[in-house]
């Protein structure tokens, strides 16, 4: 038996070797059960059903009772089909005939202020809801490759989110269309500018999920990470615009949302710096990316301290 | 020296946060088929142990193995070792079940492992109700319950008889037996001292970040005396390390 003080800097004793079993149990002796060491199927499986495991566990957490269902798809698509229903609305009631109507290539403008962001934010509140609910660490325990977590969200929202972006952005293009001709009779889903916005905004919704997710596991803080992300597109980036000089515009030309939505195909005052709407993509997707693989691997490298 | 094959085994760890020494050399280990139980006061270091143990903390020194394989070895840890850590740790707009699903997804264990798991710890009856709803001991069985998902060989439980009631802790003995009946590999931290003096086949004590006594039961009960003799052989151990740090030549 070791029984030692806080000074003691003696080897311990060697642990006694007769287990000693209390008559409450009976239960066998340390000795006569055997370690073995049974191979584990789990062993033998690749990253890719590690990563499929944990996709399936982010979808066994979406029960009815998640805000994502009856708070952020719902906000993400009626916001802006709401508001480009009442302008529409009201340009119509107006009789401006179509003349300074809506543009194919502008269509996206309030999927792109709103949607985009609310998905995010949905995003952002799950994970962070991991760490303050305790749960990341009941996952971590089981699957010690942390960064599946992260992977395995922003799969699940991601997917969730596109196809919401992208149902939303092709259903008020469509829909629009036919409702207002007066004023979204110019927007042609189907022309080269239309399919390309349905299609860059879903993808740039995902990027943006990405960047949320990986300050997430920067900052697990919801409201400060929508905060900072909010800041930066409406305040930052806005800011920049009334700057004077080629330095203003320098700045603008490198704004990352604003080159994001180039990207998606949306209508912006200034050209690509990067070739074109896919080396825009390319620069915000750079940047989103770049952010989540720095959360993934501060987060793989974090003690977790715990609460208890 | 403890063998390489114990169920688990914790070797020279040590761990600081900033200039806090919280794991001093650290030696322990529990055997398969026993229970172990770690005590210490708060502070002690038991459950930044236990938390080196499931991986969500690293030590700055020394080794952790299980089964003989280093915890990078073991691809999916929660498939060897169950853990309990924190009754806290849960959604509490999931019901138990989904809970317990979520997890099994997770660990690639059949979904149906939740209800089996939920029978086991007495939730079956509030399984479809919202794990935020539930009460401090049902939470301790849903924690548990969490532990034993998958039926691993080690569980590794941090205070699981708090907020239990007298039904509950007679249950958790008896849960207990089974589990070191079929074998497994239990270490347990707690300070419920009358439990630990009647189910305990081992009993380690920390103080100050380091093992103070890591011994047979019987062995430590030898060191008390009176009719709580664990109470007084864990006061006179952990007196010892307290005295001697208030002393003056603490770390």
């Amino acid at each position: 038996m070791t029984h030692r003080r806080a000074d003691d800097d003696r080897p311990a004793d060697p642990v006694p070797v007769t287990p000693s079993v209390p008559n409450t149990h009976s239960v066998p002796s340390t000795h006569s059960v055997p370690v073995t060491h049974p191979t584990d199927p789990s062993d033998r499986a690749g990253v890719a059903t590690f990563l499929a495991r944990s996709v399936r566990a982010e979808l066994a957490k979406l029960s009815v009772r998640s805000p994502l269902w009856y708070a952020v798809i719902p906000l993400a698509v009626l916001i802006p089909a709401v508001l480009n229903f009442g302008i529409a609305k009201a340009a119509q009631l107006s009789k401006i005939d179509g003349s300074g109507g809506m543009d194919t290539n502008n269509a996206a403008y309030w999927i792109l202020v709103f949607s985009t962001f609310i998905l995010m934010t949905g995003a952002v509140n799950s994970f962070c809801a991991e760490f303050r609910d305790g749960t990341a660490e009941i996952a971590f325990a089981v699957q010690p490759r942390r960064w599946l977590l992260p992977v395995a969200k922003l799969i699940v929202f991601g997917a969730i989110a596109g196809v919401t972006a992208m149902v939303t952005t092709f259903g008020i293009m469509w829909g629009y269309h036919r409702l207002f001709p007066d004023v979204w009779g110019r927007v042609d889903v189907f022309s080269y500018d239309g399919v390309r916005l349905w299609l860059g905004t879903p993808l740039l919704t995902v990027l943006v999920i990405a960047l949320g997710i990986g300050l997430s596991a920067l900052l697990p803080r919801p409201g400060l990470v929508v905060m900072l992300i909010l800041l930066w597109k409406f305040g930052v980036e806005k800011f920049v615009e009334f700057l004077q000089g080629d330095f203003g515009i320098l700045l603008q030309r490198w704004s990352p949302f604003r080159n994001a939505e180039i990207g998606a195909g949306q209508m912006v005052t200034f050209d690509s710096p990067f070739g074109g709407a896919l080396g825009s993509m390319l620069y915000f997707g750079a940047i989103s990316i770049g952010f989540f693989v720095i959360g993934m691997i501060r987060l793989s490298r974090a003690d977790l301290r715990g609460g208890n | 020296m403890i063998p390489r094959d114990r169920g688990i085994a914790v070797s020279g760890v040590s761990k600081r946060f900033g200039d806090t020494v919280v794991v001093d050399d650290v030696t322990l280990g529990a055997d398969a088929g026993s229970l172990t139980y770690l005590l210490g006061p708060n502070g002690a270091g038991k459950t930044t142990v236990l938390r080196m143990i499931a991986g969500l903390t690293a030590p700055d020194a020394g080794t952790i193995t299980v089964e003989g394989r280093s915890l990078r070895a073991i691809p999916q840890l929660g498939r060897a070792i169950g853990f309990g850590l924190n009754p806290f740790a849960h959604h509490p707009k999931h019901t138990a079940r989904r809970h317990l699903k979520w997890q099994a997804r997770l660990a690639g264990v059949p979904a149906d492992e939740a209800d089996r798991v939920l029978e086991l710890v007495g939730l079956a009856p509030v399984a479809g109700r919202l794990t935020g709803r539930f009460s401090y001991g049902m939470l301790q069985r849903l924690g548990i319950a969490t532990a034993l998902l998958g039926d691993p060989r080690s569980v590794v439980l941090d205070e699981p008889a708090n907020g239990l009631d007298v039904e509950g802790i007679l249950w958790l003995r008896e849960l207990f037996a089974t589990l070191t009946g079929q074998g497994k590999t239990l270490l347990v931290a707690s300070h419920s001292l009358s439990e630990v003096e009647i189910t305990a086949h081992r009993i380690i004590i920390m103080g100050k970040g380091r093992v103070l006594t890591d011994a047979s039961r019987d062995d430590v009960l030898a060191l008390g005396s009176g009719p709580r003799r664990l109470e007084s052989a864990y006061l006179e151990i952990t007196r010892t390390s307290v005295d001697y740090v208030a002393g003056g030549s603490a770390r």
